[in-house]
């Protein structure tokens, strides 16, 4: 038969009992670092996102406005307008006036 | 005691304080509704996490940081028992008749991890109220008064509490057989 324990012994039994359970060392403070948000998070998350699609468009028309040639003027480039092209050019005239030319092309 | 969060460092330093104040009393909350010094520590560090995370929101001054992580660790220990199941089946699987399987015990070790497997299987027929009075005595050696700030009940009603609980354990060691730790 089991003799039942005094208060010391209690005491006893559950001190050493939750003593041993207690973590030993004692573990510091959970860190942080990673659940700390940054200023620039916190102000707007998108930023970035918005900056590189905006770039991305400036990069696209730029690209097309560049290719269709307006940076010479409005003019276009040589060889690919209708420079020196107009009706009324003297030579032009000059050339269609010669009687071999039966055709009644530029004649009003 | 008024809690605001300035700047980063000090508010990292105030977070430490804090932990060291009042984080083996918010351990010794969650072990004592689980009875798993592994999975107290787990919640008593998602509460402090939980603290800064508030900080961190812009959330309104606490202006009783430890009732506030005491409730948080209470709720965070009830919603263990979901997540335990949720992941392992019925029983957490940490635990296998007491003893920690993390760390297994030599064999000379053996008769103490018996008569720590039956304290601990005792404690666990206590109410949870009384396992809170008797982690808060005996693991962390706080007296009535300590604890009834702790828990928010009179010290009257914690020598009262205290006295019947540890008759009634010891009953049931007796019953057991088990009166002393090898």
């Amino acid at each position: 038969m089991t003799n039942h324990p005094s208060d010391e012994q209690v005491d006893r039994l559950l001190g050493d009992y939750f003593k041993a359970q207690f973590p030993k060392p004692w573990p510091g403070a959970p860190r942080t670092d990673r659940v700390q948000p940054s200023v620039a998070r916190t102000a707007d998350p998108a930023a970035r996102s918005r900056w590189a699609l905006a770039a991305s468009v400036a990069v696209l028309v730029g690209g097309c406005w560049y290719l269709s040639g307006p940076f010479d003027g409005g003019k276009g480039r040589k060889g690919v307008g209708l420079e020196g092209g107009s009706a009324d050019s003297k030579a032009v005239l000059k050339a269609l006036a010669e009687p071999k030319t039966e055709s009644k092309v530029g004649m009003p | 005691m008024k809690s605001k969060p300035p700047a980063a460092d000090p508010r990292r330093a105030e977070f430490e304080a804090l932990y060291e104040r009042h984080g083996r009393e918010v351990w010794a909350l969650a072990y004592a509704r689980w009875m798993d010094a592994d999975a107290a520590l787990d919640i008593a560090q998602e509460a402090f996490l939980r603290l800064w995370r508030h900080w961190e929101a812009g959330a309104e001054d606490l202006q009783n940081p430890r009732a506030w992580l005491l409730r948080v660790a209470r709720n965070l220990a009830e919603d263990y028992a979901k997540s335990a199941f949720r992941r392992n089946g019925t029983t957490p699987p940490a635990i296998l008749n007491g003893v920690r399987s993390r760390d297994p015990q030599p064999l000379d070790d053996m008769e103490r991890a018996e008569a720590f497997a039956a304290i601990r299987s005792t404690l666990e027929e206590l109410p949870p109220g009384d396992r809170d009075l008797l982690t808060l005595r005996y693991a962390l050696d706080y007296d009535a008064a300590q604890i009834a700030e702790v828990l928010g009940i009179n010290a009257t009603a914690v020598h009262m509490r205290l006295s019947r609980a540890r008759q009634r354990l010891a009953d049931k060691l007796t019953a057991q057989g088990t009166t002393k730790i090898p």
